[in-house]
C-alpha cells in the first residue's frame, strides 16, 4: 500500500464496485475481491463480516457520505486484536498525552490510514461512540490525536473501537517506555520568519542607497533602522556560528566555519561603516545570505514520519504478554516479566524471551530472526528463542532468561551498533570547507600587503571586502538543494533516504551485498506446482476445505491456490503440529501433510528445490505432492544483470544451500554464502571494507540488522511501509527494487552536478574577488553579486537534478 | 517631507505585527501540518464534536444531508 500524502484522492487502482461487475464481486467496503462466501445486505455485497459490520456502524451513526469520498480502498477490519492489556492503569498512563478526571487526551499512530476517507472517518469518531470529543488527524505522520472522557469510556474501547473500523493502533514496546514522539522542530519556522521580514524590511530600506538619492538626515536615520534590522538576522543564524566553533575545538574545519566568517566580517564592517557615518553598509547581502541558507536548510531536511530509520528490538515486541500465575491468566508487562515465569503464547504472537516449551510441539516462525522462512518444529522441553512467532493453538513457555538478555539484544550490543552514520554531513562538503578558508585568509593578507604599501587607507576596505565576497554560500546552498531534490525525486518512487548524505555514499558504492528471502524473493508468495495423479474437482474441493481449517502458512497458500469451490461438509477435522492435517469430508477420508508422515515412498516426493512439500493422501492412498517453491521478485534477473556491469555483488542469507543453484547464474563471479547468522553477515560486510570497498547492502529482517548498520549503506527492503522495518540508512519499496540502478545512477548524476557547480561558484568568487582586491566593492556590486551566484548555483542544480531525473527514469529498459 | 518619519514609524510597527502573527500561528501548531487541513476543507459537512451530544450532531447532519 503506497499511501505517501501524493495519492489521497487519485483513482483506485482496482475498480470501484458496480463498474465491473462481469467476472467477480468486490466488497462495497474495502474494495477487495469477495472470494469465497459473499455477504450480501441492503443490496451491497461484503467480502467478510467485519467490512458488513463497519458499513452497518456508519450507516447507524449517519457516517454513510464514508462511501462518496475520494476512493473505497478502505482497511480492512482485522482479527480483533487483544487489548485487555490495556486495563492496566499503569500502562494506560504510560500511553496518555494527558490526562484528569473528565479529559483524557491520547495520541496513536495509525498506519493503515490512507485515504481521505480515512481522514474524514477518524475526524468523525464522536459520532460513532459517545464519550469521544475530538479526534484530529495528522495525515503525513498517520497519527491521531483523540480526546475523550475517561468517565464514560477507557483506553481500551477506544483503541477497540479503532481496531474494529480497520486502524488499529500501532503499539509496541518502544512507544510506552516514554520514548514520546519528537515533538516537532519549529525552530526552523521561527529563524525562517524573522529573517524574512528583515530581509524584505531591509531591501525596502536599501532603495533610496540603490537608486543614489542622499539626504542628509533620512540617510542616516535608514542606515540605523537596517542596522536594527540585521540584530535578529545575526541572532538567527547562530547555529552556523555554534557548529563552527564546536569543529573548532577538535581542530576540525567544517562548512560552517566559512559561512560563520562571512557573516561576522560582514555584520562587523557593516556596523563599523554605519556607526562612523562612512557609508551604508552591506547589510542587504547579510540578510540575504542568511535568508538563502535557512531555505536550503529546511529544503534539505525531508523527513519522512510514518518511517522510523533507528529500530531497535523494543519497536518489534508487544507491551505485555498474557502470564500464568498459579494456573490464572494475568496480563503482564513485558520488561517486569523473570527468568522462571511461565507465559502463554497464542498463535501469532511474538516470544519475548528464550524459553523453554513447557508441554506438547508446535511450529515457530523465526523467519525475522534467522531469515529461514519454514516453520521450524519445537518438542516439549525444547528451548525456544525470542523472537519467534507461534503458528498454531496456544503455547505455554517457561523463560529461562529476562528478555534483555535474549538473542536479539545480544546482537544489538554488537559493535556495529555503536558507530554513528551521520545521514547529514556530507563528506565533499567538508573536504572543500577545509582549503576554502585558509585560501581565503591567504588572499585577504595578499591584498592587505599589497594595499598596504599602495594605498594604507584601503586596507580595511580590501580585507573585508575579500573576506565578504568570497562567501561558499553557491557552495552551502547547492548541495542542500540538490541533495534534497533528490531525495524527494527518490522518495516519490519507494525509496526514502534518512538523510541527504546517503546520497553521497550511494554514489560511492563499489559493492553491493544482498539478503535472500524476502529481499530476492518474495517472503510470502510461493508458487505452487503439483504432481501425481491427477485430482478431481470433488478432490480438490476437499483438499481445499481441509486448508481453510488451518493457520499455517502452507496451508494458507495452498487455499488460495486451489481453484474456488463450494465448501463440502467438514466432519472430523484434526491439525496434527508438524505433520499435518487431517480430516473427513463427504465421505473421503483426507491426510493432508508432510511426506514422512504419510510414509510416501520417495518416487512421488523429489527433494533438492525448496523444502516445502505437501503430500495429499485421500481415503488411505497418496495421490501426489503439492510444490511450494519460494518465488523470486519480477524483474530480479535485470536488476542483478544491470548492476553485475556496474558493481560487484555478493549474497548471504540464512537458508540452505539448495538456492545456489538459481543465484548462481544470475549473480556471475559473485560470492554467495548460505546458512548465514546475523553475525556472519556483519562479518562479511567487514571484510569486504577491509579490503577498501565500499559496501551497500540490502536486506528485510532483524537477522540483516548487524550487516545493515555495518555496511556504508544499508537498506532494508519491505513490501508495507507499515511494517516493522530493521535500521537502515534507507528503506526501499518492495517492488521498487528493479529501479536500484537508476537511483544509484541519480545519485552519482547529483554528485557530479555538485562538483559542477562548485565551478560556478568559483567563477563567482574569482570575479567577486577581482572588485574586492581592486577595493571597488561597493555595496551595490555585493548586493548583485551574491544572490547572483547563489540563485543560479540553485537554478543550475536544480534544473540539473529534473533533467537527469527525466532521462533516467523514463528510458525504457530492455526485456529479457 | 517630514512626514516621511510618521510613514517609517507606521510601516514599522504593521510589519511587525505581521511578524508577530506569524509567530503566533507557528507556536500555535499551525505548521506542524501542512499536508491535512487542505484535505479536510474538501469534506462537506463540518467536522467538530466538542461538547455537543452526539445525538444532537446528527440530527443536525441529517437534516442537511440529501
Amino acid at each position: 500500500m503506497n499511501s505517501t500524502v501524493d495519492n489521497v484522492f487519485s483513482p483506485l487502482l482496482i475498480p470501484s464496485p458496480g463498474s465491473d461487475s462481469s467476472t467477480s464481486e468486490f466488497c462495497f467496503h474495502c474494495g477487495t475481491e469477495c472470494a469465497g462466501e459473499t455477504i450480501i445486505e441492503e443490496e451491497h455485497s461484503f467480502c467478510c463480516s467485519g467490512c458488513a459490520t463497519v458499513f452497518h456502524l456508519l450507516q447507524a451513526n449517519g457516517l454513510s457520505d464514508f462511501y462518496s469520498i475520494g476512493n473505497r480502498q478502505s482497511p480492512k477490519p482485522l482479527e480483533k486484536g487483544k487489548y485487555g492489556w490495556l486495563e492496566d492503569e499503569a500502562i494506560s498512563i504510560s500511553l496518555l498525552d494527558f490526562h484528569n478526571d473528565s479529559l483524557a487526551r491520547v495520541t496513536f499512530r495509525l498506519p493503515t490510514m490512507h485515504c481521505a476517507a480515512c481522514i474524514w472517518l477518524l475526524e468523525h469518531l464522536f459520532k460513532v461512540q459517545p464519550g469521544i470529543l475530538r479526534s484530529e488527524v495528522d495525515f503525513p505522520r498517520k497519527e491521531i490525536a483523540l480526546d475523550y472522557n475517561p468517565k464514560i469510556l477507557n483506553l481500551r474501547q477506544v483503541v477497540e473501537l479503532l481496531d474494529v473500523l480497520g486502524y488499529p493502533p500501532q503499539l509496541n514496546l518502544a512507544d510506552s517506555e516514554g520514548t514520546k514522539r519528537n515533538r516537532v522542530d519549529r525552530r526552523s519556522w521561527y529563524n525562517l520568519g524573522i529573517v524574512g521580514f528583515c530581509f524584505g524590511n531591509i531591501m525596502m530600506m536599501s532603495f533610496p542607497e540603490y537608486l543614489g538619492i542622499q539626504h542628509s538626515t533620512l540617510s542616516v536615520l535608514f542606515n540605523w533602522i537596517i542596522l536594527g534590522l540585521s540584530i535578529p538576522v545575526l541572532y538567527s543564524s547562530r547555529g552556523y556560528f555554534k557548529s563552527a566553533w564546536a569543529g573548532l575545538k577538535h581542530r576540525y574545519i567544517n562548512m560552517d566555519l566559512p559561512i560563520a566568517l562571512g557573516i561576522s566580517v560582514l555584520f562587523i564592517r557593516s556596523s563599523w561603516d554605519v556607526v562612523s557615518q562612512l557609508g551604508h553598509g552591506y547589510f542587504d547581502s547579510l540578510a540575504g545570505l542568511v535568508f538563502f541558507l535557512l531555505i536550503g536548510k529546511i529544503y534539505q531536511d525531508k523527513t519522512y514520519h510514518l518511517l522510523s530509520f533507528d529500530r531497535d528490538y523494543r519497536s518489534y515486541f508487544p507491551i505485555s504478554v498474557t502470564q500464568l500465575k498459579a494456573g490464572k491468566e494475568e496480563e503482564t508487562p513485558v520488561n517486569k516479566l523473570e527468568p522462571g515465569d511461565t507465559i502463554l503464547i497464542r498463535n501469532g504472537e511474538l516470544i519475548p524471551a528464550d524459553g523453554i516449551l513447557v508441554k506438547g510441539k508446535t511450529e515457530l516462525d523465526y523467519s525475522f530472526v534467522t531469515g529461514e522462512s519454514t516453520p521450524v518444529p519445537v518438542d516439549a522441553l525444547a528451548k525456544v528463542f525470542a523472537g519467534g512467532r507461534q503458528i498454531g493453538k496456544a503455547i505455554e513457555v517457561k523463560l529461562v532468561g529476562k528478555m534483555t538478555q535474549g538473542y536479539l539484544p545480544r546482537l544489538w550490543n554488537n559493535q556495529a551498533f555503536r558507530k554513528t552514520n551521520d545521514a547529514r554531513v556530507t563528506q565533499l562538503s567538508s573536504r572543500i570547507a577545509k582549503w576554502f578558508t585558509p585560501a581565503v585568509l591567504l588572499i585577504a593578507s595578499v591584498a592587505g600587503l599589497f594595499w598596504y604599501f599602495h594605498d594604507p587607507s584601503q586596507i580595511w576596505n580590501v580585507v573585508t571586502s575579500v573576506l565578504i565576497v568570497a562567501c561558499p554560500c553557491a557552495l552551502a546552498l547547492s548541495t542542500p538543494f540538490t541533495l534534497g531534490h533528490i531525495l524527494r525525486i527518490l522518495g516519490r518512487r519507494g525509496f526514502f533516504l534518512k538523510g541527504p548524505a546517503v546520497v553521497e555514499r550511494l554514489a560511492d558504492l563499489d559493492h553491493i551485498v544482498f539478503d535472500k528471502t524476502g529481499t530476492l524473493t518474495h517472503s510470502e508468495n510461493r508458487t505452487v506446482k503439483y504432481e501425481g495423479d491427477q485430482l478431481s474437482p470433488k478432490e480438490l474441493s476437499a483438499v481445499r476445505c481441509l486448508v481453510r481449517e488451518s493457520v499455517h502458512p502452507l496451508s494458507r497458500q495452498l487455499y488460495s491456490f486451489l481453484p474456488d469451490s463450494s465448501i463440502g461438509n467438514l466432519e472430523d477435522f484434526e491439525e496434527i503440529p508438524s505433520k499435518g492435517l487431517k480430516g473427513a469430508i463427504d465421505g473421503m477420508n483426507l491426510r493432508i501433510g508432510s511426506a514422512k508422515w504419510l510414509g510416501s515412498p520417495t518416487g512421488i516426493n523429489p527433494q533438492g528445490e525448496e523444502g516445502a512439500s505437501v503430500t495429499v493422501e485421500i481415503d488411505g492412498f497418496v495421490k501426489g505432492v503439492f510444490l511450494m517453491k519460494q518465488e523470486l521478485r519480477e524483474g530480479i534477473s535485470n536488476l542483478l544483470d544491470s548492476l553485475n556491469s556496474e558493481y560487484q555483488l555478493s549474497m548471504v542469507s540464512g537458508d540452505h544451500n539448495y538456492a545456489r543453484k538459481i543465484f548462481q547464474p544470475l549473480m556471475k563471479g559473485a560470492e554467495l554464502k548460505f546458512r548465514q547468522k546475523p553475525e556472519d553477515k556483519l562479518v562479511f560486510v567487514e571484510k569486504l571494507q577491509a579490503n577498501g570497498q565500499t559496501v551497500g547492502m540490502v536486506g528485510d529482517g532483524l537477522n540483516d540488522s548487524g550487516a545493515l548498520k555495518q555496511s556504508d549503506v544499508g537498506i532494508a527492503i519491505t513490501d508495507e511501509l507499515a511494517a516493522f522495518t530493521p535500521a537502515s540508512d534507507a528503506i526501499l519499496q518492495g517492488n521498487s527494487i528493479t529501479s536500484l540502478p537508476q537511483f544509484f545512477r541519480l545519485s552519482r548524476i547529483g554528485i557530479r552536478l555538485i562538483h559542477l557547480s562548485f565551478g560556478i561558484s568559483l567563477l563567482y568568487n574569482v570575479l567577486g574577488l577581482w572588485f574586492a582586491v581592486t577595493g571597488e566593492l561597493s555595496p551595490l556590486i555585493a548586493a548583485i553579486l551574491m544572490p547572483a551566484s547563489s540563485l543560479s548555483v540553485v537554478l543550475f542544480t536544480s534544473a540539473g537534478v529534473a533533467i537527469a531525473a527525466k532521462k533516467i527514469f523514463n528510458r525504457k529498459s530492455p526485456t529479457k | 517631507m517630514n512626514i516621511i518619519f510618521l510613514l517609517l514609524a507606521i510601516s514599522i510597527i504593521i510589519a511587525l505585527l505581521f511578524l508577530i502573527g506569524f509567530i503566533w500561528s507557528v507556536k500555535s501548531g499551525q505548521y506542524d501540518d501542512s499536508y491535512t487541513p487542505a484535505v479536510r476543507i474538501l469534506f462537506d459537512n463540518p467536522v467538530q464534536g466538542d461538547s455537543a451530544l452526539p445525538s444532537e450532531k446528527e440530527h443536525e447532519q441529517s437534516g442537511s444531508e440529501t
